[in-house]
């Protein structure tokens, strides 16, 4: 990696204060994103480059990983740039440990090991799918609500409980977004900007009032949810009654979207009457789906509770998810490794992590 | 399956008058006027009011007075959130399917709710009332005795497997306790075709139930369960099929 061509170390500091602020970097999936966000969980600045593979392609770790190498450095630049500060003003750098796919984690995490040297800052590896949750909690102001977590690799409603964030539900083979990229792929939308987006799109193209429904397979176990079954009956099906010409691909993608939507609002619903909750926070880059967030709002509204929602900028992976929880782990005394142990992983379980910043 | 209203009789011989210890019982209890069984051409006690006792992903379950006695109405309430044509199927399958399974479970002898009546359209069950606590609230009050109940459960979650019946939400809160007996509940997810796979599915979702509820105590309840169901099950390839489970869901955190 070349050294950043950021403002120069020697230059002095603007005012001779405590270091407040926070370098996040995420790259665990096909997203690299850079933030900086203050000890209070001001954002600074949050931007973002998306690897898209060509339409008809699924992940591609390797072109992932030197995607991010590409565009860490400018990254950082235009993050520090935008939040109008210099490195002598960070307190220490957050990045993803995992989980998420191996060579754009790596890459990432190289990056981060070389700033935290640069600029002598202590790094904090955080857990990719805790940084999505306190990230809801922080932009929604939501106390302690169900999380329905749900991204392209993950599927899980949690709850938190003594210092934990615990799976109460997950699904038992793919992720939902995986699901949705998959059949996408199979109709032929296209990537960008993502396959979900344009499902969506399709869905609600002329209104859904025009769509017709096809019943799908709805697989629920207690709180737990499957979704391969269902993917494979309707890459089946799909090409079948598109040919007979008897539904259409926005009949396919509205009718895909209600059913896997129902079982993931019937499993949150789930998880909250055994908690005794009736707010719920959905995050992941699914959460950003409208139709979802109304399911999920009318489910929590009828039961005297509300549903927390973010946008994309939030809810798909982001670097300030990252840094926030940097943030919190560091001031509550307890995140920073050295540098040698800055390591990722593909697995790491939520409930691995010891959520000492709580004390609820 | 359209309406079915099983006979007083057979109702009557699953009415329980054991002492109730849960204090929610105890109100349940004052609420009705007398304990005296109604016949069919008697007047239905009219100054019982209904009281709900949980809403659910899927029910309202209330405490009413059928026939002049005691019993759980389970209601099924259109979801507001799911397709309309989405939910009225799955509403009418899931109760169809769980007062299937309490009749089938009852003939084997098995200790499920008797049950009262049944009315698709209003998406209603109507059932005996079982009196105790749920094993969820019994490992949240008492420190001890929680192996023995452990034990029991598994011998009843292994003869509803036996007669090839997945429950399919198998959660510390649908297993009733009362007077050391064990009543399972909720069947509206049941099914499956007893398949070892099947099987240990079920057992994963209550180990992981155990788990995240009650942690601190959870790997001695779950293994005392678990000796007991296999003690009685007698299929070893279930266990087998329960690591592998496990395996799986240790390993599913991943991107892709
Ligand atoms: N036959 C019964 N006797 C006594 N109590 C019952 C009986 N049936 C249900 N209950 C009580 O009502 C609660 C909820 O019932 P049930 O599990 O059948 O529906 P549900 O929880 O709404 O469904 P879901 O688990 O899908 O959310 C139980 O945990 C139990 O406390
Ligand atoms: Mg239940």
């Amino acid at each position: 990696m070349v050294a950043p061509s950021i403002e120069s170390k020697t230059q002095p500091s603007p005012a001779q204060e405590q270091p407040r602020y926070i370098l996040g970097l995420e790259g665990s999936a096909n997203k690299i994103g850079v933030a900086v966000v203050s000890t209070q969980g001001q954002i600074l600045s949050n931007v973002r480059e998306t690897f898209v593979p060509p339409t008809g392609h699924g992940f591609l770790p390797r072109e992932t990983a030197q995607h991010h190498r590409q565009h860490v450095v400018p990254l950082i630049a235009r993050a520090l740039k935008q939040a109008d500060i210099h490195p002598d003003q960070i307190l220490c750098i957050g990045y993803t440990k995992g989980p998420g796919m191996g060579a754009p984690l790596r890459s990432v995490a190289v990056a981060a090991r070389t700033v935290a040297l640069l600029w002598r800052c202590p790094i904090v590896p955080v857990n990719h799918c805790v940084a999505h949750i306190e990230m809801g909690r922080l932009v929604t102001a939501s106390h302690n609500p169900v999380v329905l977590y749900v991204s392209g690799g993950n599927t899980q409603v949690i709850a938190y409980a003594h210092n934990r964030y615990r799976i109460f539900g997950e699904t038992i083979d793919i992720a939902v977004g995986n699901c949705l990229d998959r059949f996408a792929r199979v109709v032929g939308l296209p990537n960008a900007p993502s396959p979900g987006y344009n499902i969506e799109q399709a869905a609600k193209k002329g209104g859904v009032q025009n769509r017709k429904f096809m019943q799908l397979p709805y697989v629920v176990k207690g709180m737990d949810v499957s979704f391969s079954g269902l993917l494979s009956f309707i890459e089946t099906e799909a090409k079948k009654v598109l040919a007979e010409q008897t539904y259409t691909v926005e009949d396919l993608c509205f009718s895909l979207q209600e059913t896997v939507f129902a079982m993931l609002v019937e499993v949150t619903e789930r998880a909250m009457a055994h908690c005794g909750q009736s707010d719920v926070l959905c995050v992941g880059g699914v959460g950003c789906n409208v139709r979802l967030q109304q399911m999920l709002s009318d489910m929590a509204a009828d039961r005297g509770g509300r549903a927390f929602c973010t946008d994309e900028r939030f809810c798909i992976d982001n670097g300030a998810m990252v840094a926030w929880t940097a943030a919190l782990m560091f001031q509550a005394g307890a995140g920073a490794v050295p540098v040698a142990q800055a390591t990722c992983t593909q697995r790491f379980r939520t409930d691995d992590v010891y959520v000492n910043w709580r004390d609820d | 399956m359209e309406e079915i209203t099983v006979s007083d009789s057979a109702a009557a011989d699953t009415a329980s008058s054991l002492p109730r210890k849960r204090p929610a019982d105890e109100k349940r209890d004052q609420q009705l006027p007398s304990k005296k069984p109604h016949m069919d051409n008697e007047p239905r006690p009219t100054e019982v009011k209904e009281r709900e006792i949980s809403r659910g992903a899927e029910a309202v379950v209330s405490v009413i007075n059928f026939l002049g006695r005691k019993a759980i109405q389970k209601q099924r309430l259109p979801k507001r959130y799911r397709h309309p044509e989405l939910d009225a199927k799955l509403t009418s399958r899931r109760l169809q399917q769980e007062a299937r399974v309490l009749l089938r479970l009852r003939k084997e002898g098995i200790r499920v709710p008797a049950v009262y009546s049944v009315n698709v359209k209003s998406g209603l069950l109507i059932m005996e009332c079982v009196p105790g606590l749920t094993l969820k609230e019994l490992l949240q009050e008492n420190q001890q005795g929680g192996d023995e109940v452990m034990r029991k459960a598994g011998r009843a979650v292994a003869k509803m497997h036996k007669c090839d019946i997945v429950h399919g939400d198998l959660t510390t809160g649908n297993i009733l306790v009362h007077d050391g007996k064990v009543c399972i509940i909720d069947f509206g997810l049941s099914g499956g075709n007893g398949t070892e796979e099947d099987l240990a599915v079920d057992l994963y979702v209550l180990e992981r139930a155990v788990v995240s509820a009650h942690s601190e105590k959870a790997q001695p309840l779950n293994e005392a369960f678990l000796v007991a169901y296999a003690e009685e099950l007698r299929r070893p390839a279930v266990l087998k099929r329960l690591e592998e489970v496990r395996a799986r869901g240790r390993k599913r955190d991943m991107s892709g």
